[in-house]
């Protein structure tokens, strides 16, 4: 190894910098690590998804794929020099921000807030060269980026609008609000406000974990088997461990065998199951030194058979976990189906073919462990602090008491970083080493270690009689885990298409296996995605055949609220009647807003090369419901405060909870802070099923009355009169028939209380499953039938919200049907022999800004009377109804069907050109 | 990433002097720093060539344009009256990645970069023929759509670049520097894959200086149609590159090249010569069109296939002329 530093002088934000660096590095590592410039981020460290952008010579520029030593000599801005930086101590200011900062702040063009700093370096290039620049520049001008959580319209909004271009600013994000019922008026909730942690986020300060520098901090370098399924005969460390910088190294030897939840995956092993697999990690004082340690790492397999797909099930097979292949199975049933199948005049069945998709937020995997004796402080960039904590108090044998879990701003998860790997290693590195360790996946670690969505098939069977009515709905599913499936039993979500929106007799069976793949976990919607996709191809079907307009003849079908479910995500539950619906409106005015009537009677009868349709398909999700603390504080000075423990991934979490409180405590919304994202803090549920306002916002709700009734009790003396009669108004209690106001401060003062109220709140909602969020969703597509090329011209969303507590949330929540966007066109993680072949953002194609059409939101409010302020969940409804509406559009355009996804150019094609054939 | 050595010459002889095989040249880096970061290459130093003159800059006169090599392409693009005067060539440099990679990457960089085939990116498929293994991967693999159609290589990986094809399709000459002097030579014969270690002449110790793209005669119209797998930008599944005289109806000259197809740009000198003095009508764009697709194979494989692709070029093929049409 050879140590060839180069003294070199970067000209960064206009002071000049003198370093010595290693030519290999990159100028992203040298602004992040050495100057601590940390807006800069690494989301795919190959120029591929433009979160490190920065400016060289006023042009926007990759400081992942830029040398530090090809930057020398040229002007370096980053997003910290974008605007002045704060005075010490000091708060940045809106009004002192760039204006596009300010807009994307405005706009709320941002969930997670990974991608956030280089869309803004982009988007600030792009301005400087054109200052007012048409939507068709920026839709052309900005694919660079990719904002994984799909914030695309309120990100043309904000760049129209900081380059002074209100009007068109408005135009692009066209949201309609619809109230299906009375609804109470509101102060504070249903207002479009900044997100908590807005400012942080636009210049660059936001502490992700992936951020985090600690004293000592040494960092981590995961070994990963280049075989499917073998066992390890022999590891020499030896030289590794003699490397320049290496600390230590950490092997299977090293671990205790437990086993944890679920119980089919060792943190590192004596045997690997899939190309990927963790081998060993080494710590060194950076990570270059760690990486170049990893090639002196030698390890002797022995091979084992692998098997990659079905197969796995037969007798012969090689077992890759203890009890076998069979990850799990399940089989529900409503009804008699056969018998519907009897009396049905048509029936139609099919299967229907998933590829494995991946959830890839920009932010790796990422956990920094930190021990103090027997105390364990992990930061992770995780969706589930107190599992988390569980589960290392568990694998490690220390008492819960002994772990904190602190989540800082985490970029991105949806639906995934939940399993623990990389935050085990982490722990279990710091320990050998005796210093606070990071480790941050790669993209190429990420895609492959991290998990992806189960994949597999469905067959559906479904029988309808002429007169339009649903007879019976079956379904037959197998699905491949991969080589483990941590999280990732997820079979049971896709019950809820046919169970949970239709009447008829249904049952529902699946298995999940195990193989030696890339292991599959949990994403957003789970396999809601797959189901509704083949059970709304056939109902699309089965309404041609009957010669019902497809609308209709889900309407005609559909539960209504009274209808008593007996099972919700595939788990039997107490009989209980759905609450309430916004179905039908969504499906209504969904067609208003598509044009429904004016599109082709007849599949494929348009003319041209380039045909038009348009397509639809509904989506029913239940929000889920688990046990919450929060707590709402007063301060003596006045200032509220929520404390909860919830980890934000950037769906806005924290300001609606801030929200919440502001509304009950009559103050406005600004004057609340929040503490949140550590296992000090009252218990949350993880950010999963579409429940987050729902259970922590009703927790928080509870907090806040309390919280109230306790101050309005302190204030009784100062007014003489009863709680009761007291009223607060923007922050001012006032006796309720008129009468001097005073300020919480006052009543602290007045009271002689120097110490804070305390509300506390707990809510349970576990007899609360009978919420569903319903939704239809509307395409127009156009297929180039020369080239199978598919866009997607024009879309609507249409969601029964509850209520929009905080619409932007809400939006930016239904903006996420990029996921599925991707999912439906062009997402597929390729496996070949068990290689990954394209854990990269080139070859794995999400939808950038450029992919994402032009959406209009309906969000009907129904006033949900179980949900806190009215609210029902709205994080995974979304996604499943995207690939069906898509699908049907493409049928409507040219009269094909697709039951396989993505619907590839290539399967376009072919398709085509096998019907040309056939004519 | 191994750690190499870095170089910033001043002038071209101290740069020629630094090349062997073990040194790369470095210009934008968009694709070689990607091989690296993947340890597919581990060269003992780098020559960056930013401060090379020759290899700078953009100068017209009424014969054409000389493009320096490390010209990033937006700068090609931002050239004024390129649009009027050189058509194919703007459509081609329009469509190359993105914003960024227009601004970071040199259209030198983009003749030369290395296919993008997923095993010959792959840190772990080291039987890939590129890189001196003895397996053509998607022969036994996965061969859907980036793979070739055309040509009798056995490495069935295609050449990525959008510019290429255009400046085949232009009769454009390239500049290249060797340590003997200097030598010019068509884009036809830069981009012959010599062995499987390269997709075209340069030699390890050469530098390509510059490229020169000959005005197209008045009355030239160019297209260049790119299909990609999503809307906004990505690798070609296949293009076209089109440069064309059509008078009274009657194609008088006709250059059509094909993107990505192949591991070099590929002419349809076929297509060519059945279109060359005749007069254009949908009969015969189709006929053109079917040939295009005649002699296309797809991968033989035991797995998926690319066989869509051939339906592709024929898309394409008579997309871009029924352009001419109009």
């Amino acid at each position: 190894m050879i140590d060839n530093r180069q003294t070199i002088t970067l000209h960064v934000n206009g002071a000049a910098h003198t370093l010595a660096v290693e030519p290999r590095w990159t100028l992203a590592r040298v602004l992040r690590e050495d100057l601590g410039l940390t807006g800069t981020q690494i989301g795919c460290d190959r120029a591929e998804c433009g979160a490190c952008a920065v400016h060289l010579d006023g042009r926007a520029a990759y400081a992942c794929t830029t040398l530090a030593v090809q930057a020398e000599g040229r002007a370096i801005t980053t997003i910290e020099g974008l605007s002045p930086a704060p005075a010490a101590g000091g708060e940045m200011r809106l009004a002192d921000l760039d204006p596009l900062q300010r807009a994307f702040v405005e706009h709320d063009a941002l969930q997670c807030g990974f991608c956030t700093p280089g869309f803004i370096m982009s988007a600030r290039a792009l301005l400087n060269q054109k200052p007012k620049p048409t939507m068709d520049d920026i839709r052309f001008g900005l694919i660079g980026n990719i904002c994984r959580c799909g914030a695309y319209p309120k990100i043309i909004a904000a760049v129209l609008d900081a380059s002074d271009q209100p009007e068109l600013a408005r135009a692009a994000e066209r949201v309609t609000r619809h109230a299906a019922t009375e609804l109470p008026p509101l102060e504070v909730l249903g207002a479009y406000v900044p997100r908590n942690e807005a400012i942080d986020k636009v210049i660059g300060r936001a502490d992700f974990v992936s951020s985090l520098r600690l004293p000592g901090m040494a960092h981590a370098k995961v070994l990963r088997s280049p075989h499917a399924h073998a066992r390890i005969v022999q590891i020499d460390t030896s030289r590794a461990e003699q490397a320049p910088g290496v600390l230590c190294v950490l092997t299977h030897r090293d671990m205790p065998a437990a086993l944890w939840t679920p119980p089919d995956a060792h943190i590192l092993d004596d045997r690997v199951r899939y190309i990927g697999d963790e081998v060993a990690a080494v710590v060194a004082e950076t990570e270059d030194k760690a990486a170049d340690a990893l090639a002196l790492i030698t390890v002797e397999y022995e091979l084992l058979p692998a098997v990659f797909d079905e197969r796995a099930l037969s007798a012969d097979a090689a077992p890759i976990h203890e009890g076998g292949n069979t990850a799990g199975t399940m089989n529900i049933a409503r009804g008699d189906p056969d018998a519907g199948f009897a009396e049905a005049d048509v029936v139609i069945e099919d299967t229907f073919h998933f590829a494995p998709v991946h959830s890839s937020p920009l932010q790796a995997r990422v956990a920094v462990a930190h021990w103090e004796g027997d105390q364990l402080t992990v930061w992770a960039a995780s969706r589930s602090p107190f599992l988390l904590k569980q589960r290392l108090s568990q694998v490690f044998g220390l008492p819960r008491e002994a772990v904190r879990v602190l989540v800082n701003v985490t970029g991105g998860s949806y639906g995934s970083k939940d399993e623990s790997r990389v935050t085990f290693l982490a722990a279990a590195l710091a320990r050998k080493a005796g210093r606070p360790v990071r480790l941050w996946f790669t993209r190429f670690e990420e895609m492959t270690a991290g998990r992806n969505r189960p994949w597999g098939r469905i067959h559906i069977k479904a029988g309808v009689k002429r007169d339009g009515t649903l007879t019976a709905i079956t379904s037959e599913s197998l699905f491949n885990s991969g080589a483990y499936s941590g999280g990732g039993f997820s079979i049971g979500r896709g019950a809820g298409a046919i169970f949970d929106m239709y009447r008829c007799a249904a049952r529902y069976g699946g298995t999940m296996h195990y193989s030696n793949l890339p292991p599959a976990g949990s994403y957003r919607a789970l396999n809601a995605v797959h189901s509704t996709f083949a059970v709304e191809s056939i109902i699309d079907r089965l309404a041609e055949a009957v010669q019902i307009d497809p609308l209709e003849f889900r309407r005609k079908n559909c539960v209504r609220p009274g209808d008593l479910l007996t099972q919700v995500d595939g788990r039997p539950v107490p009989p209980l009647p759905l609450s309430t619906s916004g179905y039908e409106e969504c499906l209504w005015l969904g067609a208003e807003q598509i044009g429904w009537s004016a599109r082709n009677a007849q599949p494929g009868a348009g003319s041209g090369r380039r045909l038009r349709g348009i397509g639809f398909a509904p989506v029913v999700y239940g929000t889920g419901s688990d046990e919450s603390d929060a707590e709402v504080e007063i301060l003596p000075d006045g200032h509220v405060g929520v404390l909860s423990g919830v980890s934000d991934v950037g769906v806005g979490t924290r300001t609606v909870l801030a929200m919440i409180a502001a509304e009950v405590l009559g103050v406005p919304y600004a004057a609340v802070g929040i503490r949140s994202g550590d296992t000090n803090l009252p218990n949350a549920p993880m950010q999963a099923g579409s429940r987050i306002t729902f259970t922590v916002g009703w927790a928080t709700k509870l907090a806040a009355e309390s919280a109230r009734a306790q101050l309005l009790k302190l204030a009784e003396p100062l007014f003489e009169v009863a709680a009761a009669d007291l009223r607060i108004e923007r922050g001012v209690i006032k006796p309720k028939d008129g009468g001097t106001g005073h300020t919480f401060a006052e009543v602290f003062t007045f009271a002689g209380r120097g110490t804070p109220i305390n509300g506390l709140g707990h809510s349970t909602q576990q007899a609360k499953p009978a919420v569903q969020g319903f939704g239809a969703h509307f395409a127009e597509v156009d297929v180039d039938l020369d080239t199978g090329d598919v866009r997607v011209l024009r879309y609507v969303a249409a969601h029964d919200v509850g209520r929009a507590l905080n619409p932007h949330g809400v939006e930016n929540q239904i903006y996420g049907l990029a996921q599925t966007l991707g999912q439906a066109l062009s997402e597929e993680l390729v496996f070949d022999h068990g290689l990954t072949l394209n854990a990269n953002l080139s070859q794995y194609l999400m939808p950038t800004l450029g992919d994402f059409p032009p959406v209009d939101v309906v969000m009907v409010e129904t006033n949900e009377p179980l949900g806190p302020f009215g609210a029902k969940g709205i994080g995974e409804p979304p996604l499943p109804p995207v690939a069906p509406a898509i699908a049907n559009a493409i049928y409507n355009a040219v009269g094909v069907r697709f039951n396989s996804l993505p619907i590839a150019r290539d399967a376009v094609l072919a398709a085509l050109a096998a019907k040309e054939a056939a004519r | 990433m191994n750690n190499f050595s870095y170089h910033r010459p001043q002038n071209l002889n101290d740069a020629l002097a630094l090349l062997t095989s073990d040194v790369r040249p470095l210009g934008g880096g968009t694709d070689l720093l990607g091989m690296l970061k993947d340890g597919l290459l581990a060269p003992a130093a780098l020559v960056d060539v930013q401060e090379l003159s020759e290899l700078h800059g953009i100068t017209e006169s009424d014969a054409g344009l000389r493009i320096g090599a490390a010209t990033p392409i937006a700068d090609v693009l931002a050239w004024p009256g390129l649009w009027k005067n050189h058509s194919l060539l703007a459509m081609a440099c329009q469509v190359v990645g993105f914003p960024e990679i227009r601004t970071m990457g040199t259209i030198g960089g983009n003749l030369c970069q290395r296919p993008r085939c997923v095993y010959f990116r792959h840190p772990l498929a080291t039987r890939c023929l590129k890189r001196g293994g003895d397996l053509c991967y998607p022969t036994e693999g996965r061969a859907d759509g980036l793979f070739a159609v055309f040509g009798d290589s056995p490495c069935r990986a295609v050449h990525p670049s959008d510019i290429a094809p255009a400046l085949v399709a232009l009769h454009a000459t390239l500049q290249i520097a060797a340590p003997g002097g200097e030598r010019t030579v068509s884009a036809d014969q830069f981009f012959s894959a010599a062995d499987l270690s390269r997709e075209n002449i340069l030699r390890p110790d050469e530098l390509l200086v510059s490229i020169e793209a000959p005005r197209p005669a008045t009355g030239t119209r160019g297209t260049y149609l790119k299909s990609k797998r999503r809307p906004s930008h990505d690798f070609s599944r296949a293009a076209v590159a089109l440069s064309a005289v059509v008078q009274d109806g009657v194609v008088t000259q006709i250059d059509l090249v094909l993107g990505s197809v192949a591991l070099v740009p590929w002419r349809l000198g076929a297509v060519e010569q059945l279109l060359a003095g005749k007069r254009l009508n949908a009969t015969l764009v189709r006929e053109a069109a079917d040939l295009a697709a005649r002699d296309a194979r797809p991968v033989a494989t035991t797995g998926p296939s690319n066989g869509s692709k051939i339906a592709l070029v024929r898309g394409l093929v008579f997309k871009a002329l029924s352009g001419l049409m109009a």
